[in-house]
């Protein structure tokens, strides 16, 4: 579960100026935040259809995330150094302490930096697909741990970000699509409240 | 008496005294354990804190953390600490982490089939007040998010996820990271990786012997990593303080004991007074612990240090002996020196014998043996005067070294031109009304803890990284059945809620089959028929199909891990429950909540410890009153009451003006200090006795020398202990000094003229 916190912020930064990952790659200028929208599919082996959640995603790269869900159950989620909270009434409450956010971190590192193509820890990279219009990559776990939950990420884009599918041993997916996607000044993406929580 | 038969009697009481000694330290056993000191009727709440430190283990844990920038050298740190203590030779053994993992899984896997009566508390309370739709909406969320927490969805099973969320409540609040290729676990802080490094020893590491063993060998492997090193455990405090204590005793000692080589050859110019004394002590202190041995079988320690102390009161007879000597023409007949010191020296020893003696009826072992030991001693010291004494001493008369002749002139001098003036004990008695009103007792076990600041600075840095284990405070239940403790659990930890305090119970893993009856009925009526077809339908599923449950209700315990089974106790067919409360803020309150209930206590174990001292504390009072009083009337039996108040009045002036001197210094008075005030009362006595039954003047005796001399001696050997950083001894050494500076004063002043 926390490597998918890691993949995410790293890819969603990842911008392709050509077909190829390496080429397209560019990091998120400091201080600032990539605000993206998001359609997320969960399809689950239990449900016949898919869950659809929409909502905005900010990434403040080596700092964290906020995942805004607007639709079809509001909640925000934020991810940062300290662990992963829900904002409920304005405050942040911890659902998990970040006791891997060394882990978590490094790989969100070196996503942003544009390195994970030359070698990510814990994953193994393999290029499934490319052309012009697009790019297929796969990464797969090493660690026997994630293993358990995580059997694959697989992530398509262009010059952004386009899709991640998160791929569980039990057979569930989830297939994120992001558009939209923006740069911007750190005090113009974020509020003063958002600030706080990503710093505390 | 022939010399032929005294010669007989001297060396059978020789070899008596090194036979005894050698049978009873055959087997010889010291006892550590505080709680030996109880009588055995011990108070319920020591025995729960007693069998909670047997059953965590507290002390025997120990926890290192090697820490470094550079994740792998911290790793390769990890590996060089193991194989450094593997090849030790310590007794040190790693706990194992991943077994421990194994373990809470093997709990929650045997808990799984009982999930429809398991709630945790925060659910339980959302149901009861009729808050099931925040749990319906909360399971949408959890369905929603890719990030979830609680493990993958089980729709038909449990589709609002109340399981999960009940182990979630039940576990560790360290969550480690784990070495992929080695398992080893660690934390990252500021950037630094920290492994960790989790162990217990075999045995208790209570000798001195054995915790200087432990630095000597894990001083080197820790300096040797060449990385950052953090280490906490009870053991490391012992071993600091047995250093510590060490160093101290041979510090103190060595300079106490050069002072009083120096002062005996000074005055005497000879060695023999030296070679007397310590043959004196040396047979009282034989005696006296081959005498308790005898009787008990096992000693405590803290009734051998002091009782051996109160043996030192035996010195003063060699002293006596020797500056009687000075005066007597006959030194080599048996009973010439001895003649000149009856009755003051057999009735200075029978007072304090009678006086230990019937310590021997209170019901604390601890006072029993060191009563025994301490009456042993002084008979055994007083024999070997008795016997010994003209062994020591020169053949033919001689005159007085000359400093030693100084001395007595100078006092008696002194005490010819002082007119005598009772103002100062007047001013004693007033002062003693100021002590009534001022006077702070302190028995708080923590302030006799003289803890190592290094120590102290890393064990603080180690919780501010991760949670550690330390002695909580709790709450022990006793039942006759395992659903009666789990009720009577439920009931205080209810109560807990309420108040908003944290906890960990066994009544959190196992519910009572009562609250698990009320759960099912809560997750029935609350949850599942108002909610489910609403959930399954916002999830598009519009016939959902659920799991039927066929199991019963828990009713026994699963194999519980490691940091779970101080939860609970059973023996002999008593079930004993413990709630633990890992940071109290309000002991009253938790009183409170324990108080109506039967077999429930709440308790502090350094609370306990301190109890425990206050206790003895009180009973040291009443011992002093009554050794004081035993003597004032065997005195009064033999002289009069009038005389007896005379002799006995000195020892009781001191004793009152050092707790004045200690309150205006504004020092809280602790059992230790009424150890040391004990002792003065013993020491001060002997004093008096000898002045008051001198037979000759001053200008032909040496009673005031020989005086002089016991209070100097015992200034250098226990007075000086009020240097000592350690708390305890640092008490007992104040009181002395104080005690025994004034005894000799007053006793001078008001016994001294003849």
């Amino acid at each position: 579960m926390r490597a998918i916190f890691a993949i995410l912020f790293s890819v969603l930064s990842i911008f392709s100026v050509d077909a190829s990952p390496q080429d397209t790659l560019k990091t998120v200028p400091k201080d600032s935040v990539l605000i993206t929208s998001f359609t997320q599919n969960r399809h689950l082996s239990s449900i016949p259809t898919p869950l659809i959640s929409t909502g905005t995603l900010k990434l403040w790269p080596q700092k964290g995330l906020i995942w805004a869900t607007e639709h079809s159950f509001p909640s925000t989620l934020i991810i940062s150094k300290s662990g992963l909270y829900q904002i409920e009434n304005g405050q942040p409450k911890v659902l998990e302490k970040a006791t891997q956010s060394d882990m978590v971190f490094k790989i969100l590192s070196a996503i942003l930096a544009g390195n994970f193509l030359k070698g990510l820890e814990g994953f193994d990279i393999t290029l499934v697909s490319q052309d012009k219009s697009q790019w297929h990559v796969k990464l797969a776990p090493q660690n026997s741990q994630i293993k358990n939950f995580i059997t694959a990420f697989s992530i398509q884009g262009h010059e952004q970000i386009q899709r991640i599918t998160i791929c569980r041993a039990n057979g569930d997916y989830d297939d994120i699509v992001f558009t939209n996607h923006k740069i911007a000044p750190l005090k113009k993406a974020l509020s003063s409240q958002e600030l706080r929580w990503l710093n505390d | 008496m022939t010399e032929g038969f005294y010669h007989f009697l001297r060396f059978s009481w020789l070899t008596l005294l090194l036979v005894l000694t050698g049978i009873s330290l055959k087997d010889q056993s010291i006892q550590f354990d505080l709680l030996a000191l109880l009588p055995d009727s011990k108070t319920e709440k020591m025995v729960h804190v007693r069998q909670f430190m047997d059953d965590t283990d507290i002390a025997k844990q120990v926890t290192i953390l090697v820490g470094h920038k550079d994740k792998k050298i911290a790793q390769k740190a990890l590996e060089t600490l193991r194989q450094g203590l593997q090849t030790s030779g310590l007794r040190l053994i790693e706990n194992d982490t991943k077994s421990l993992e194994k373990s809470y899984k093997a709990l929650f896997t045997d808990l799984y089939p009982y999930k429809a009566a398991l709630l945790s508390q925060q659910d339980r309370a959302l149901l009861q007040n009729n808050k099931g739709n925040d749990i319906e909406n909360r399971a949408l969320q959890e369905l929603n998010t890719p990030f979830s927490t609680l493990g993958p969805a089980n729709l038909a099973a449990d589709p609002f996820f109340l399981f999960p969320r009940y182990v979630t409540s039940l576990q560790n609040q360290n969550t480690f990271e784990r070495n992929a290729e080695t398992g080893d676990i660690f934390i990252t802080d500021q950037e630094t990786t920290w492994f960790i490094y989790h162990a217990h020893f075999t045995t208790p590491l209570f000798s001195l012997q054995a915790q200087k063993n432990l630095l000597e060998k894990l001083d080197p492997i820790l300096e040797g990593l060449k990385v950052d090193v953090l280490k906490t455990g009870a053991v490391f405090y012992g071993a600091a303080g047995a250093t510590q204590a060490q160093k101290e005793i041979s510090f103190i000692g060595g300079i106490s004991a050069l002072l009083i080589v120096l002062l005996l050859f000074f005055v005497f110019r000879s060695f023999a007074p030296l070679g007397f004394a310590l043959t004196v002590i040396a047979s009282g202190l034989a005696g006296g612990i081959s005498l308790a041995f005898l009787v008990y079988g096992s000693l405590h320690i803290l009734a051998l240090v002091f009782g051996g102390s109160l043996i030192g009161v035996c010195v003063d007879y060699a002293l006596h002996y020797y500056c009687a000597s000075l005066h007597t023409k006959d030194k080599k007949s048996s009973f010439g020196v001895l003649k000149s010191l009856m009755p003051a020296l057999p009735l200075g020893v029978l007072s304090s014998c009678i006086g230990y003696g019937l310590l021997t009826l209170v019901p604390f072992p601890g006072i029993q043996q060191m009563a025994v030991l301490a009456a042993g001693g002084l008979l055994s010291a007083f024999i070997t005067v008795t016997l010994w004494g003209p062994a020591f001493l020169k053949t033919g008369s001689q005159p007085a070294p000359p400093i030693a002749y100084k001395i007595q002139q100078t006092l008696s001098a002194f005490l010819e031109k002082r007119k005598p003036t009772s103002k100062p004990l007047l001013a004693v008695l007033f002062s003693s009304f100021f002590v009534i009103f001022f006077i702070n007792f302190d028995d708080n076990v923590r302030h006799f803890q003289s803890l190592d600041p290094v120590l102290k600075a890393q064990e603080s840095a180690i919780k501010s990284k991760i949670h550690l284990s330390t002695v909580p405070t709790f709450f022990a239940l006793s039942a006759s059945s395992l659903e009666e403790l789990l009720q009577q659990e439920e009931k205080i930890t209810d109560q807990l809620e309420t108040l908003n305090i944290s906890y960990k119970s066994l009544s959190q893993i196992v519910p009572s089959q009562k609250r698990q009856l009320e759960n099912q009925r809560l997750i029935q009526e609350n949850l599942i028929a108002p909610y489910v077809h609403s959930l399954f339908q916002k999830l598009g599923v519009f016939r959902p199909v659920l799991q039927q449950e066929t199991v019963g209700l828990l009713k026994s315990i699963p194999p519980l891990p490691a940091p779970l089974k101080p939860l609970f106790h059973q023996s002999k067919g008593t079930y004993t429950g413990r709630i633990l409360i890992p940071n109290p803020e309000n002991s009253e309150a938790l009183n409170d909540i324990v108080n109506p209930l039967e077999n429930a206590y709440y308790i502090d174990p350094p609370q306990e410890y301190s109890s425990l001292f206050k206790t003895y504390r009180l009973l040291m009072m009443k011992v002093i009153g009554a050794v004081l009083g035993i003597i004032i009337l065997l005195l009064a039996f033999l002289k009069g009451p009038k005389s007896a108040l005379k002799i006995t009045a000195p020892a009781m002036y001191s004793m009152i003006l050092t707790l004045v001197c200690l309150t205006a210094l504004g020092v809280p008075i602790t059992l230790f200090h009424l150890m040391g005030l004990l002792l003065v009362l013993c020491i001060g006595i002997d004093y008096a006795l000898f002045l008051f039954w001198r037979k000759d003047s001053n200008e032909k005796s040496f009673f005031l020398l020989a005086n002089t001399m016991a209070a100097l001696t015992t200034l250098f050997s226990f007075g000086v202990l009020a240097f000592s950083k350690t708390a305890a001894v640092e008490a007992f050494g104040l009181s002395v000094f104080l005690g025994i500076t004034f005894n000799f004063i007053f006793t001078t002043l008001y016994l001294g003229r003849k």
